[in-house]
């Protein structure tokens, strides 16, 4: 069985999704690859937006996502932000 | 009413040791900033804000002691509220507010929550025992040693989650400073455990740097 995974670990998934499309996917790519459930995946991403880790797109109907720098960043630095987190308590 | 025994003879060695603890605590306090300018996650943010409100306690007790107490040094072993001037005792109000709300956050963080109410619910009652208490020194003491047991408890439980090594090194941590508040609960009564008290936090924060380094030392590839 799977361990539960942490809410940082969720948002790295999420974002390394949107990253390896190069930057333009639709929500129900994201919700597959994700594993998560439809609500929890746009909690997920409105608070990725919130966070400028991602953009939304809109062409008409559609909408797409793509990562920013930020959200860029928070990848590379990932293994470091876990390290401080999972010392600290703070996951 | 302030009142704890100092030994002459430690006079400006507990300052430094206390002006020690706060570059260590503001180090914790700045990396954890710089990983919530990262991940944007308030919890992390409260994390750095307390670990600052306790460097700066420990900026006012380590410069009340460095600037004032000596002057007392050659008189009078006992350090009194009845002897310090209105800016020290000032000074003395500061750092034991501070280092009660740093802990009342670093134990907020324990809670998964973002609900500020729950933080004022805890801040709230900490500073109005502590500040109408008759015994301040030994309230302030008794206060810490409770915050720390919740955030020492924490961190036991997250060892037993996780595993991790540094994990278990920072509930030691906690344990230690559980063990040094105590110590100084004593000092009103006793000068040794005053310093006993500095002895054993010396051991609690050099767990915590040494955690924060080995954090610190992975590079991104």
């Amino acid at each position: 069985m799977n361990k539960k995974r942490s809410k940082l670990e969720i948002i790295r998934d999420i974002l390394e999704v949107i990253k390896n499309k190069s930057g333009r996917i639709k929500p129900t790519h994201i919700l597959y690859k994700s594993n998560l459930s439809y609500m929890m995946m746009e909690e997920y991403l409105t608070e990725l937006k919130e966070k400028e880790f991602i953009i939304e797109k809109r062409v008409g109907k559609n909408k797409t996502y793509s990562i920013t720098e930020k959200g860029v960043n928070y990848l590379e630095q990932y293994r470091l932000i876990s390290n401080f987190t999972q010392s600290f308590g703070l996951e | 009413m302030i009142n704890y025994l100092v030994p002459s003879w430690f006079f400006g060695i507990d300052s430094t040791i206390e002006a020690l603890f706060s570059l260590i605590t503001l180090a914790i306090a700045i990396a954890a900033f710089k990983i919530y300018a990262l991940t944007k996650e308030q919890t992390i943010r409260r994390f750095g804000v307390g670990f600052l409100f306790i460097a700066l306690s420990y900026v006012f007790w380590a410069g009340m002691n460095a600037v004032t107490v000596p002057g007392l040094k050659e008189q009078f072993p006992t350090v009194s509220i009845y002897q310090l001037s209105a800016a020290s005792v000032l000074g003395f109000y500061a750092y034991m507010l501070l280092f009660i709300t740093g802990l009342v956050l670093l134990a907020h963080t324990t809670f998964n929550t973002q609900r500020g109410a729950i933080f004022y619910l805890m801040l709230g009652p900490s500073l109005m025992v502590l500040l109408v208490s008759v015994n301040q020194i030994v309230t302030m003491r008794l206060l810490a040693i409770f915050l720390l047991s919740f955030i020492a408890f924490h961190y036991l439980t997250e060892y037993y989650r996780k595993s991790n090594r540094k994990t278990l090194l920072v509930f030691i941590g906690f344990v230690l400073l559980i063990i040094s508040n105590i110590g100084f609960a004593f000092s009103p009564a006793d000068s040794w455990a005053y310093v006993l008290g500095h002895i054993i936090e010396i051991g609690a924060y050099s767990l915590f740097l040494a955690t924060l380094v080995r954090t610190l030392r992975y590079k991104p590839s």
